[in-house]
Order: structure tokens, then sequence, then C-alpha cells
């Protein structure tokens, strides 16, 4: 698999923040906060936090950002295939719903239901 | 240094050197190393060596030169630093405001990329840099951060991830007012 770079790292918060072609599905909010040598990714789910990440600020495009999956607790291929499209934020929301990190809005949940 | 130097000099040593057999000698190598001081280095190897518990007959340049270059890969890994895993704690957070209450577990490992990624794994915090020291720091960093940011919410502004990754940072991190003012219960 190519290395999960800067560039990976700055699309992948870009793509967080994309509206879910699922209604059902919750949109996920992404603030910046620089913090030292990073700016940490704050990615927030109904109004709660639910995952951080932190991009080294001024280091080469090409350093490698491989903690990033492993701060979100998925897969560096996953992490990887979203960067580059190849996943969409419908399948990413999912996986973090499945594991039981991101609530389905009630109201919603109980639709599907 | 590559494999092939190493294939080549186990050859070059065992090049136009009559084996034991030949000589009508014992197999024995400790035999050979009493009888010949220009032996001597290499029988220390054998000295030293796996190769103890082996059958005497069983050794054969062919083992030596592979018994060599698992020898060399393990010191060049060791000497560039690309060892597998580096485990180790982090006494502070080099910052000012925040203390250690105890020592904080870190886990230091290659990336694949030359990098290499330390990580907190109780709090689930990680972060990288190109050396171990830089790795190290790094964490430090954001984990100083983690602890400002969620020691100053609530639970209920926290998802599951969140909520787990305060607890534990609040039982290894505290404010640096917070230690001084700590009580130390006497020992019984």
């Amino acid at each position: 698999m190519p290395s999960f770079t800067k560039t990976h790292a700055e699309d992948f918060a870009k793509k967080l923040k994309r509206k879910p072609a699922d209604e059902h599905l919750p949109r996920l909010e992404v603030r910046e906060v620089k913090d030292g040598p990073h700016v940490i990714q704050q990615i927030w789910c109904d109004g709660k936090f639910v995952y951080s990440f932190g991009i080294k600020h001024g280091s080469n495009r090409n350093a490698s950002h491989g903690w990033v999956a492993r701060d979100l607790s998925i897969r560096p291929h996953d992490a990887y295939e979203f960067a580059v499209c190849n996943i969409t934020i419908d399948t990413m929301i999912r996986m973090f719903v499945d594991k039981g990190d991101i609530e389905m809005p009630a109201d919603k949940s109980d639709d599907e239901q | 240094m590559s494999q092939t130097t190493s294939k080549n000099r186990c050859e070059q040593y065992f090049a136009g050197k009559p084996s034991s057999l030949e000589r009508g000698e014992s197999l024995s190598p400790w035999k050979t190393r009493e009888k010949c001081e220009s032996e001597a280095d290499t029988m220390m190897m054998f000295h030293c060596s796996p190769l103890d518990n082996a059958v005497e007959s069983e050794i054969t340049p062919a083992k030596m030169s592979a018994w060599m270059q698992s020898i060399e890969q393990r010191v060049t890994a060791i000497e560039s630093g690309r060892s597998e895993v580096v485990a180790t704690f982090a006494s502070s957070l080099a910052c000012r405001d925040l203390a250690v209450f105890k020592p904080i577990p870190v886990t230091i490992e290659p990336d694949g990329d030359g990098g290499f990624i330390a990580s907190f794994m109780d709090a689930g915090i990680s972060s990288g840099g190109d050396t171990i020291p830089e790795a190290f720091q790094s964490l430090q960093s954001i984990i100083a951060a983690s602890f400002r940011t969620l020691a100053a919410m609530d639970d209920k502004d926290l998802g599951p991830k969140k909520q787990r990754e305060r607890l534990v940072l609040l039982e290894f991190v505290c404010l640096h007012s917070q230690r001084r003012t700590r009580k130390i219960s006497p020992k019984s």
C-alpha cells in the first residue's frame, strides 16, 4: 500500500466535512486547532467531540502521517482509500457508527426501524 | 553490509583450505582450534555461536554463511535504529503547565516509510516523526494538547472514544499546580 502522506491527511480532513448522500447518516464537523507543531483536526458529530488527529505543521508534504488511521481506530488501507476518494463519506461514517464511536441521531434511527 | 559480501567472505575463507575430512582429522572444531592458531578467531565464532548445540559434522560453509548473514542483518538493524518496536515511558510532557503523575507507557515502531509512529496505546493517541526522538516529542506534544482540550470538557460533550481518552489522561497527567497541592499519604 502506498504511504499515507501529509497531503493524504489533509485530503482526509477535507473529505470528512462532506455531506453524506444518505440523509439518515449524521454529518461530521471538522475544526482545526493549532497547537505547537501540530494542526489538530477535531471531529465533531451532533455536538460531541468524537475523534481527533494531528497534522504536522510545516512538515514536508510527503512526510508520512501513518498515525491518522490509528487515531481514528480504522485500518490504514481504509484511511488511504478514503483520502483518494475510493471510499465515500457515507461508508466512512458507517464504519464509525459500526465501531460505536458515533451514534445515529435518535429520530433518524427510529425511522429506519 | 550486503548479504552477497557476507557470502563471499565465507567462501573466501573456506576456499583453498582443506576440510577436516580432507586433512584426515577429526570433525571436531575444538581440536583444530587447539592445533591451528591462524584459525583461532574463526573458532571463537564457533565457540560463541548457536552452532554449539549442533552436531559438529553439520557445520558447513553454507550454514556459516547463513548464520553470518542473519547476524549482519541484526547488527545493521540495530545500528540504523530500525529495530522492530521500542517500548519506553514518558515521565514528562516537556511543558511548564502539565505534570505526569505516573510514567506514560509509550510504544514506538517503524511506520514502513522510513519514519516512526509513537503511541500511547491506553489512551489511543499516536503521532510520528522521521526519527525515534522526533516521534517521541511529537507524541508528548499531542498528549499535552489532548489533555488541555479534554480536561476542560464534560463527558456529555464527548463521544465514547474521547470519554475513554479523557479518563486515561486524567489518570496519568495533571496540572502542575494540582501536583504541588497533592497530598501524599504516609507509608503504613
